[in-house]
């Protein structure tokens, strides 16, 4: 039972002990309730004038010393019954005097959330609060009651026909009803239902729960290795403890110990690197210690530098004042649009998302952060660097750096990287504070220390003072996070950070089988320690019968991924036959993108898989972003999405008519709407006017009040009731997880509303734009974990081993065991690498160590990540690697060598796959093909990149109804004057003067906005790029050419600029970046008419790209420099194919979309668009 | 950072800090815990007074050190540190009791008489609001009625005087009150602190005759206002 489930059970007791003769629902009034707990408790309410001294500028507060409760009188009735529930909660609780604010006071905060930002909420306050919020709520309004109301609309025996009525009616804030009525009808039962878990003899020794909630602790039985580290009497210690090997538990222990020799909980401060780490770790000292549990520092390093902040911020800290604010990567990315335009950046250039490189900017910084460099450090290092390629991006990245810590400063915000850093400054410039810390802290404890980095390191040093108080638990060989600055050598060198200290290991594992605990041993040698090391095997406590060891551990090759699958899927079928719950099995894997094809593939066997995947990519997601898209209007892209919902059933025709009046009469969405209710609108058919006046209606209702996002969306869902029935009626595991889903984006929309409320930005706008940029930057990643309220489901996990880390299961499956996998190969540099200068990490390997023999970075990392997956399993650990990837043979992961798994059997390579042309199946007899007008390659290039987007572009019309972008209006207006600067008229080539001219005229009237924050990048640009094309002009021509393709289709292409010489035709790109060496189709378009052109005059031919801005010689294009004759005309042929395949697709109405981890979110249809489901 | 028995650290008494020696100090801790002192009794002094941290804790060593003997059987000498410094505690505590040491809370009054901060109250005729805000400091002294001076001493059995110098403090938080790091509590000091009368006048909990009372106590200005 988790914590929060207990506080339930104990409010809901309280509800029934105070209402001895309670009815099913309500018998009471909430007043009445609240005089009972007033009576029960002995503890009188006072309401006092709003700004009473006595109030001290809270809103409530429980007075234990007084046993009395005060608050604000001013507060809405509603409210004020919320205030004093929570307030009694409180007493309830245990909990001392507490002094309540509005942000504290949330009937409808989720006591789990993964939309919350990662530090803010987790102090033991902030968790008191959420704990009493948790128990108010039950108390006044359990959710069960509220689902018969759903259903029904009537309250006993009276109707009540919204939501907001039925809050007035019970007096509770509508908050409330609606957080009760997401609980209710979108989670899954209370873990409270699960059955006990069949866990191993011994398990309560090492005491890990299945699904990483806490059990309850024995402390007595401890065995003599763990007795003797809890009860280690002066630090510094390590504790190097093996997986299974009673971690938490011993540091539980500690924790026990030390309050049982008289230390007081105030003086604790036990620090981890998860929040989830956290609640486990404060779950488990309240089942031993629970008066005392409250009352211990408990939470992540970042959270607790957060409350040395807030406390300190001002005199002591440079560059924080009191009431700054902490800013997420997407805050973060938002506020780089002010300074991006100004850095000048050219390796980096990116025009049409000048904040594209944002993302691997923000790893390195924060990389730099890791290792306490702030900007100036880092500009240092890269000032160091020989001179290239490398040090010009590194400059770049230093730049950027230097402006984004200046704007953090100038807004009086941080990010999360610079929590640490300030934290650590504080304490070592501040003498007096870092005295009254460790004063007030003289023990300190450090869950899973092998996930710390530099700037943690530091940070427990000066908190550790003598570090007498120190005690450490972890273990080098789960040192999963190089990518953010935790080495495995970190651990290591413990013992030279603080002198004197001790180690002492845990021996004996008590999860896993036996013959699971050898492979462990086999591979922990290589593995986190690297050379030198002496590893003293750990001993297996479980005794199994010869029989179950046997089966315990396999390997097993397969021919495909089919077969792989296939075979995954009977092990686990068989398993749950054998009786290992589904929810006690798991696949672990290196990428999402194999959990995805593992989750497809186990689904379509009939095995529940629980896999939320990319949550915004989720169809019912998409429906409810549809809805706030078409409410938030002008444009009704929304509306192609939402006319589809099988409650509105709106024909695609009726859609067109409304939008193509709605164009016509130039009025927007949603008021466009109300047009379907008009009898006036010719073309309509019944069923589309009745589902449109219904959409009407309901976009009407959702909006009313405008109280932001989340409130449209639980009006939508939960006042109008249609969307929710036919999910909340299906009970199977993929309802369920619809469910779910939906949960988690009500919950990312109340805290993008909480946050952005007192910006005066939580709108429906801005949410969509919010979204996309939590997906922009792979903040979204976070939502596709599963929350805790799923713990219940009985389904397989699907998880990346760095999200089960700290978890166990009966069962792990360990698919894809290939090289290129396991060890993931990497990816190599992207376009946007921020390689970090040399210097920056100390003690980073040379290149060409020996790969993961060290681990460190690199490979080292890949041994850590095996090694975690490993040792995930309890009873059954089943490998498997499928012998094809595709057509290609795989190769068997190089770890598999520490584990004497044998030889792999050899399957023969698949036959070669015949080659089809795709565009042959749509291909129009050639007589006809040949009447089809030639289509404009531009228009051909859209469709190649996207043909959805193509689709909504040109065949629903949205090029035309949508406002253009800033980035298209810019690169409009320059290829216009580009184009004619090259003598697109012909005789009227413009001179530099009259093409700025030219330029500054469509400017004003068709640029970006002057108040965009582009505009003057890009009007900058503009000029350049077309002064750089009248140098290059002379000489030049400009024409459209017909290019006919072998299916006898033809296309018009426009050459920015063709120039002939005496020998050669040359066939140019003028590019407007700085940097730009992509190999688009389009040249096998320009190497036609530049071949054509040739062969006329017997010339010879070539494409290039001429870069007007920045590096102005011309480029050949890369593909094409080294190649000749036929070789060159397979290479021209097959981009031919290309426009070929798009016409044919165009013709045959087909529009696919074509998902791009970089363009979807930026695309104006992500919301609307099926995504990798569509086919048509 | 919380406490049940002190004061929140970050709000600094105006009062009698500074007349307060370390003997003084460690009187009021003396009577203040159980004994033997616990390091949960000694964390909020610590807290309260870093100044004199050193002499607290040597305090209340000696003093568990002390708690782990035997009884000294008697008419017995011994030079033994630890059973000094027990002697020592005793008789602090003992003087404690005897001499007029500074109050530093009237909950903490009360309770050493055995009262609940209710029956303080009742005894005294004023609603827990009141007291609350008597004990919090946040009226403003000058305004405080002797008489209510008077029967607060009398039911706290220590004089007058004591309860004036404790009220002329600054004003405190709820003993180890729990806030948000990022809203500290607001409070009121110096002359922005709440006039008796006013703070009577506002309460509508009180007795009506109790209120009357008290405000034909109130200075004519007051008694208008």
């Amino acid at each position: 039972m988790s914590r929060w489930d207990t506080i339930r059970t104990h409010a809901g007791e309280q509800r029934t002990a105070l209402m001895p003769q309670n009815a099913p629902l309500m018998p009471l009034t909430i007043s009445g309730l609240l005089a009972h707990a007033a009576t029960a408790t002995g503890i009188a309410a006072v309401a006092r004038p709003s700004g009473d001294s006595l109030l001290y500028g809270a809103h409530g507060i429980y007075d234990r010393e007084m046993r009395m409760i005060w608050y604000d009188a001013s507060l809405p009735h509603e409210m004020r019954h919320f205030v004093l529930a929570h307030e009694y909660a409180h007493h309830w609780l245990g909990h001392g005097t507490m002094m309540n604010t509005a942000a504290g006071l949330a009937p409808d905060m989720a006591e789990e959330s993964e939309a919350m930002q990662q530090v803010e909420g987790y102090t033991p306050f902030d968790l008191a609060e959420r704990s009493a919020n948790v128990f108010a709520r039950e108390l006044l309004l359990p959710p069960d009651a509220l689902v018969p109301w759903f259903q029904s609309r009537m309250w006993g025996d009276q109707a009540v026909p919204d939501v907001s009525a039925l809050a007035r009616h019970l007096g509770v804030p509508v908050r409330l009803v609606y957080f009760q009525l997401t609980r209710a009808l979108l989670l899954p039962p209370s873990s409270l239902s699960l059955s006990p878990l069949p866990h191993a003899p011994g398990d309560a020794i090492a005491g890990n729960a299945g699904t990483g909630v806490g059990a309850g602790v024995d402390t007595v039985r401890l065995d003599p290795g763990q007795r003797e580290a809890a009860e280690w009497p002066r630090g510094p210690l390590l504790v190097e403890a093996g997986p299974g090997t009673g971690k938490t538990r011993t540091l539980v222990h500690r924790v026990h110990w030390l309050l049982q020799g008289g230390v007081s909980a105030e003086s604790v401060l036990a620090l981890t690197f998860s929040n989830r780490a956290a609640e486990e770790l404060r779950s488990r000292v309240a089942a031993v210690r629970p008066t005392d549990a409250p009352r211990l520092w408990t939470g992540t390093m970042h959270a607790f530098a957060l409350e040395l902040l807030r406390k300190y911020a001002g005199e002591h800290i440079t560059g924080l004042r009191p009431g700054f604010e902490v800013i997420d990567p997407v805050e973060a990315r938002s506020r780089f649009t002010e300074i991006v335009v100004s850095l000048g950046l050219s390796h980096y250039d990116t025009l049409a998302d000048p904040t594209a490189p944002f993302a691997a900017f923000a790893r390195a910084f924060s990389r730099a952060k890791d290792e306490l460099t702030d900007a100036a450090g880092y500009a240092a290092l890269v000032h160091a660097m020989p001179s290239g390629d490398d040090r010009a991006r590194a400059g770049e990245v230093a730049r950027a750096f230097t402006a984004y810590q200046e704007m953090l400063a100038r807004d009086n915000t941080c990010d999360y990287g610079d929590l640490l850093r300030h934290a650590v400054a504080l304490l070592r410039d501040h003498a007096d504070v870092r005295a009254t810390v460790q004063a007030q802290y003289p023990h300190v404890l450090v869950d899973e220390y092998q996930d710390v980095n530099y700037a943690c390191v530091e940070l427990v040093r000066q908190l550790a003072g003598d570090g007498g108080g120190l005690w450490v638990v972890g273990d080098a060989r789960q040192a999963i996070y190089g990518f953010r600055g935790a080495k495995a050598g970190i651990l290591r060198e413990f013992t030279a950070v603080f002198p004197g200290a001790s180690v002492r290991a845990l021996q004996t594992n008590y999860r896993s089988n036996p013959a699971i605990v050898a492979k462990i041993n086999a591979l922990a040698p290589h593995v986190g320690y690297g050379t030198g090391h002496t590893f003293t095997p750990w001993l297996a406590h479980r005794a199994e019968a010869s029989g179950q060891q046997s089966e315990a551990f396999q390997y097993t090759v397969l021919p495909d991924k089919e077969a792989e699958a296939n075979a995954i899927a009977a092990e686990m079928t068989r398993l749950h036959a054998a009786g290992v719950p589904y929810r006690e099995q798991a696949v672990l894997c290196r990428s999402h993108t194999v959990l995805r094809r593992i989750a497809a593939a186990l689904d379509a066997r009939g095995v529940p898989a629980l896999f939320l995947g990319d949550l915004f990519e989720r169809p019912e997601v998409r429906d409810l972003l549809s809805f706030v898209a078409l409410a938030a209007g002008p444009d009704g892209r929304g509306l192609l999405r939402v006319a589809r919902f099988p409650h509105y059933a709106v024909p695609d025709a009726d859609v067109r008519v409304l939008l193509d009046a709605a164009q016509a009469r130039e009025i927007a969405f949603p008021a466009a709407l109300t047009l379907a209710t008009a009898a006036s609108l010719p073309g309509l058919s019944a069923a589309g006017r009745e589902g449109l006046e219904r959409i009407a209606a309901d976009v009407a209702m959702a909006g009313r009040g405008g109280a932001g996002v989340h409130a449209v969306l639980v009006r939508y869902l939960f006042d109008r009731g249609e969307y929710l029935r036919a999910y909340v009626a299906d009970d199977a595991l993929a309802g369920q997880q619809r469910r779910l889903a939906l949960f988690q984006l009500l919950d990312i929309a109340q805290a993008f509303g909480r946050r952005e409320e007192g910006r005066g930005r939580d709108s429906l706008q801005t949410f969509g734009s919010y979204v996309c940029s939590t997906a922009i930057t792979g903040e979204d990643r976070r939502f596709a974990q599963l929350p805790g309220w799923a713990d219940a489901l009985d389904a397989v996990r699907l998880l990346t081993v760095h999200a089960a880390k700290g978890l166990e299961f009966s069962a792990v499956f360990v698919p894809e065991m290939r090289d290129g996998h396991f060890p993931a190969s990497g990816g190599g540099r992207d376009r946007f690498s921020c390689p970090p200068p040399p210097g920056l990490i100390p003690g980073k390997m040379p290149p060409g160590k020996a790969n993961g023999e060290d681990g460190d970075d690199g490979d080292g990392d890949e041994g850590c990540i095996f090694f975690v997956a490993l040792s995930r399993a309890r009873d059954t650990l089943f490998l498997t690697r499928p012998a094809r990837n595709g057509n290609g043979r795989t190769q068997r992961t190089p770890w598999l060598r520490f584990l004497g798994v044998g030889t792999d059997p050899d399957f023969p390579a698949a036959p070669p796959t015949p080659r089809t042309r795709h565009h042959g199946t749509g291909v129009l007899p050639a007589q006809i093909a040949a009447a089809v007008p030639p289509f404009d390659a531009h228009l051909l290039d859209r469709y190649r990149t996207c043909p959805r987007q193509y689709g909504y572009d040109y065949v629903w019309g949205f090029r035309e109804r949508l406002a253009a972008s800033a980035y298209m209006r810019f690169t409009r207006c320059t290829r216009i004057v580009l184009a004619e600067v090259a003598g697109a008229r012909p005789g009227e080539r413009l001179d530099e003067q009259a093409a700025l001219t030219r330029l500054a005229d469509l400017w004003a009237t068709t640029g970006p906005p002057v108040d965009h924050p582009y505009a003057r990048l890009y009007h900058r640009r503009a000029e350049k790029t077309v002064c750089a094309a009248v140098q290059a002009a002379p000489g030049v021509t400009h024409n459209s050419y017909l290019v006919d393709l072998p299916e006898g289709y033809r296309v018009r292409v426009t050459p920015d600029a063709v120039v002939t010489t005496d020998s050669t035709v040359t066939v140019t790109r003028w590019s407007m970046r700085t940097k730009d060496d992509r190999d688009d189709d389009f040249y096998g378009l320009y190497a036609t008419v530049a071949r054509t052109l040739a062969h006329e005059s017997g010339k010879t031919w070539a494409v290039e790209t001429r870069h007007l801005v920045g590096n102005t010689e011309p480029l050949p294009v890369r593909s094409a420099k080294n190649i000749n004759g036929q070789e060159r005309d397979r290479w021209v042929e097959t981009r031919l194919g290309h426009y070929a395949e798009a016409i044919a697709g165009v013709i045959a109405g087909k529009y696919p979309a074509k998902p791009d981890d970089f363009g979807c979110p930026r695309c104006p249809y992500y919301f609307i668009c099926p995504g990798a489901a569509s086919s048509t | 950072m919380s406490n049940s028995n002190t004061r929140n650290p970050s709000i600094p008494d105006n009062d009698a800090n500074d007349a307060n020696v370390p003997g003084a100090i460690l009187d009021a801790f003396a009577v203040s815990v159980s004994s033997p002192p616990t390091y949960a009794d000694l964390a909020p002094w610590l807290a309260r007074y870093p100044q004199y941290a050193r002499a607290l804790t040597d305090y209340a060593a000696a003093w568990m050190l002390a708690s782990v003997f035997d009884p000294m059987p008697d008419g017995e000498l011994t030079s033994d540190p630890a059973r000094v410094a027990r002697g020592i505690a005793i008789a602090r505590k003992a003087m404690a009791a005897a001499a007029p040491l500074p109050i530093t809370s009237l909950v903490m009054a009360a309770q050493q008489t055995g009262q609940g901060p209710a029956d303080l109250a009742a005894r005294v005729k004023i609603t827990m609001t009141i007291f609350a805000k008597l004990d919090r400091r946040l009226l403003r002294a000058a305004t405080i009625p002797e008489r209510l001076i008077d029967d607060l001493a009398v039911a706290v059995g220590r004089g007058a005087e004591a309860v004036r110098m404790y009220l002329q403090g600054g004003a405190t938080l709820p003993a180890g009150a729990m806030y948000s790091a990022a809203s500290a509590p607001s409070v009121r000091r110096g002359e922005g602190k709440e006039d008796f009368f006013d703070a009577i006048a506002s309460d509508e909990t009180m007795d009506a005759e109790d209120r009357a009372a008290w405000l034909a106590l109130a200075p004519p200005s007051d008694a208008a206002s």
